[in-house]
Order: structure tokens, then sequence, then C-alpha cells
């Protein structure tokens, strides 16, 4: 994440929040020192004050342009007024940028968290539609051959403790000549484009190799990795996966094979022959966006899972939606009656984290906790995580029944 | 409030919680040598009426961000009618912005900085 702004307080104020939020930071305060950063280095985000002394950020927008980071979220934090601010996303939109969000100074650290967590959100652009970059089979092979795929990895965190058992790897692309491509992209094509075996095996591979030396330094410790459908044909497939396991020297015990609802009943005779032998190898199963599809219990029932992972659009609203609640609470019920263990994806507010802990949940993974971090972030965030659950974040996992009012975080 | 000393503990909490204690420090104590120097440039007299005005507009911002809201006010204040003001009112005005200042720093350095005596959370 890149920062820009000139004024040293308010720098190191919302360094400080995006780290804390997992991004590495770049502070610079001149127009001249974000150019060089600009040029030499790819950022996930940059937050950029308009008033930058002698060069302000309206140039430095147009070198964004200029340079082709259309698709780079730009957060624009300024203590000008709210005509000037309108202007300015009005300039984004010629520019084809994308602006993410414009907040106003002194900073409401809230909104500060909600604008660098929007990108990761995958949610629109309000400046216009950023350029899509030109993708056929050929451009998916030769990212392959050229390593371009790499892998974040989201931690999960035990609800009851707040220790961090685990991660879930999800599939990156970083592609030169245009930036990060969006996976809601790139995934669907490479499916359609009948590419989902070969990236599938590339990311677990990926991602197992970079978490080895997590895995190995903290027992019990696992990588949750999401197997395409179109792979679920394959009747190999769990030697695949144990030859990669053995050729990084990772346990079968440390791999979780996530399968979205819809594949697995899909062809529930297939999924059972594959998960089935998957689970003899120690290799744990985990049925994903449980609650999305339309499963037969029965079905269900049949096939081997270890784990349920309660779908977001669950997780994120049942603190404010007693429906929500109540599925979220039958799929406990459900999971427990299966002997299975439950993972809430999409916890990104105190509130939602006290519903699910009250409701028995065993894991959870979201914003609240941290976005998906590159492996070199990750160590670095497990320690800072540890600290804040014993310091100032300690309310958010007391002893259920004990919870405190939620804070913010 | 404290006394006289107009401080909202709320906005300071906050970013506390978001920052924790140790990072929080750090941040102050850059807010309290910027400041400083801020001030002492307004002071000197060499600064052009646009220069005084991002000085004050950074003062504005950063002070509101801790809560220290008599120094912001009257750094709001500057910054609005900075670049039309007598000389002398400038003057005075950024008079009463270093007092401001002083009492601000003291503040913190006796309720914010002494985890023994804190204000903080």
């Amino acid at each position: 994440m890149l920062v820009v702004d000139d004024d040293v307080v308010q720098r190191t104020v919302i360094g400080m929040t995006g780290a804390k939020l997992g991004y590495d930071t770049v502070t610079v305060s001149t127009f001249e020192d974000a150019s060089a950063q600009l040029r030499t280095k790819s950022f996930d985000i940059m937050t950029l004050d308009l008033s930058l002394g002698e060069r302000d950020g309206v140039e430095l927008l147009r070198l964004l342009a200029e340079l082709k980071l259309n698709a780079m979220p730009v957060v624009i934090i300024s203590g000008c007024d709210e005509r000037i601010l309108n202007a300015t996303r009005r300039v984004g939109q010629a520019l084809k940028l994308s602006l993410t969000r414009c907040l106003t100074k002194p900073l409401e650290l809230d909104k500060l968290r909600e604008a660098l967590l929007l990108p990761a959100h995958g949610r629109s652009n309000p400046a216009g539609e950023a350029a899509s970059p030109a993708i056929d089979r050929e451009r998916i092979l030769a990212a392959l051959s050229r390593n371009e795929f790499f892998v974040e990895f989201q931690p999960k965190v035990e609800l009851q403790t707040g220790r961090v058992v685990g991660v879930e790897a999800l599939a990156r692309w970083h592609m030169p000549e245009f930036g990060m491509v969006s996976p809601a992209l790139f995934i669907p094509l490479a499916e359609q484009l009948g590419l989902m075996p070969d990236l599938t095996c590339r990311i677990l591979s990926l991602a197992v190799g970079d978490i080895r030396r997590v895995v190995n330094k903290n027992p019990g410790f696992t990588v949750a990795v999401n197997i395409s459908g179109s792979l679920l044909n394959d009747l190999l497939l769990p030697e695949r996966i144990e030859s990669a396991l053995n050729e990084h020297g990772v346990a079968p015990q440390a791999l979780i094979v996530e399968v979205t609802e819809s594949v697995a009943m899909s062809d529930v005779e297939r999924a059972m022959d594959i998960l089935l032998r998957l689970r003899i190898k120690g290799i744990g199963a985990s049925i994903d966006d449980f609650g999305t599809g339309f499963s037969s219990l029965a079905a269900l029932a049949r096939l081997p899972f270890s784990e349920l992972k309660i779908d977001q659009s669950f997780a994120r609203n049942c603190d404010r939606d007693q429906d929500m609640i109540k599925i979220v609470q039958a799929s406990i019920g459900l999971a427990r009656a299966f002997g299975m263990t439950v993972v809430a994806e999409g916890i990104d507010n105190p509130h939602a984290l006290a519903k699910l802990r009250a409701a028995g949940c065993d894991t959870g993974q979201g914003y609240l906790f941290a976005p998906s971090l590159k492996i070199e972030r990750v160590a670095r965030w497990m320690v800072r995580w540890h600290d804040d659950i014993t310091g100032h974040r300690s309310a958010m996992f007391l002893p259920t029944g004990q919870i405190s009012p939620p804070i913010a975080c | 409030m404290n006394g006289n000393f107009s401080f909202d503990q709320a906005v300071y909490d906050e970013l506390g919680a978001e920052l924790g204690s140790a990072d929080m420090a750090e941040v102050l104590n850059v807010f309290l040598a910027d400041t400083a120097d801020r001030v002492a440039r307004l002071e000197a007299g060499h600064l052009t009426r646009s220069a005084s005005k991002r000085e004050v507009h950074s003062i504005k911002s950063s002070a509101a961000t801790f809560g220290f809201m008599d120094l912001s006010r009257l750094a709001i204040e500057i910054e609005a009618a900075v670049e039309t003001m007598a000389p002398a009112t400038l003057e005075d005005r950024i008079c009463s912005l270093r007092r401001a200042f002083d009492s601000t720093r003291q503040f913190a350095l006796d309720n914010l900085m002494n985890p023994d005596r804190g204000a903080t959370t």
C-alpha cells in the first residue's frame, strides 16, 4: 500500500492503519517520491492527499493514468471541501482511474478502514469501470509458464480464543502489462477454457510450498485450497495432491480441500469416491459456500466432509438479521450432527463475531481479522495478531457469556 | 472536556483502539514534534500566506485526529482568513495558536504520555 501525504501525522496514522490490515505500507510525502515508487513497484492500493505542497494530488492522478495504473484502487484523503472532492471524482472518472473513496480530514477511522478494505471486497468502482485485460487461453497458458500466478493467504481464527489455526489459500494473478486481475474474472474464464485443472494444481503446489514453514512451526495449523469442480472428475486427484504434499514435506493433515456445495452435489458418486480417498489419506475436506446451493441433506450426509463453511452472505449479516443467525445456528447444528467443524466466512465486524461465537461456530475468517496476505506478511501478521488479542483486542475473545460490548476494531 | 481545555477523549480512545498503545505513543510523539515545527515556522514570520495556510491546514486536521479540539478550532479560524488577514491580526492569532499548542503539549505529556496517570484507554 502506498500512502502519499505531506502531513507526517496523517501519513503515520494511515500507514499504521494499513499495516494493521495486513498491508505492507510505503509512506511518502511528495509528488516526486510517489512518482518514483509508482514507477518501480506495484501496489495493491494507494491513499492520496490532494494537497501535496508544490505539486498537488491531481497531478499525481494524471501520472497514474499515464503509467496505466487505472486498475489500482485509489483512496482520496483531503482536508478540502466537498466541492473540491466532487471535482476530484470527476477528474478520476475522466482519467478512468479507480477512485474507490474520497475521505475528508480529520480522518474517521472506521471510514478509513472500510475504504482500505473496499478493494479487497471487490466492490464496484464509483469513478467508472477500469479497463479489463484481454484474456484468452494462450494468455492464461503464458501466465502459467511465466509464473504470473501467486497465492495469498487469509488467516482463519479460532473464535473462542482468537488463536490463528490456519489459512485459506486464494489464487491471485499479476499481469505485468495490466496489474492485478480479479479472480472473479480469471477463474470463470479458466474454467470455461478448460484450464482449471492446470491452474488448480499450480495454486495447490504454490500454496503448500509457500506455507510449509508456517505449518511446520505451528502444530495443527492447516491450509485450505479450493478445488475446481472439473478436478472432481479426475480420479487421480488424490494421488496428485499427495504427491504435491510429499514434494514440499507437508503432512496430509495440514491440508484441507474446499469444494463448493454445488460442485459436490453435481455428481455425488464421483465426489464420494474422491473425497473418501482424500479423507483416508488424512486430508481434510470442506464443503464451501454452504447454504447457497440446493443440497440434498441425504447427499450431504453421505459425503465424508470434515468441515462446513457457512457462506459469507449469512455470516456477514447475522448480527442484524434474525433470519441469518437462524440459518447460521441451523448450519452449526447440522455440522455438529455429522461431526464436522464449522467455519464462518466474511466476518467483518465485532457484532457478527459475538453472534457467531455465541452460536458455537468454531473458526472464522474475514476482514475483522485480516484480508488475504502475501506469504511474506503472514508470519508478521500472526505475531502482531497475537499481541493484539492479548492486548487491546482481548475483549473480543473473552470466554463466551462474558463478552463485553463490541469494541471498535 | 477537561477544565478549560477542550479534549475529545472519545476521539483519542478510538484512535488508540485502532493503533494499539505502542503505535499510539509513537504517533502522538510525531504529532507533537511536527506541530512544534509548524508553529515555530508560523511564528518566524517568513512564510507566504499560502504557505501559512498549508501549515494551519495540517494542524487543523492532525489536532482533530487526536481530539485536541481547541488547537484544531484555532487552526480552522486562521486557515479561513489567513489570506486576507491584517499582519497584526495574523501575528495575534499565531500567538493564540502557540498558547493552544503549549497547553495541548502539556496536557499530552501529563495525561497521555504517562500511563500511570492515563487518561487513555
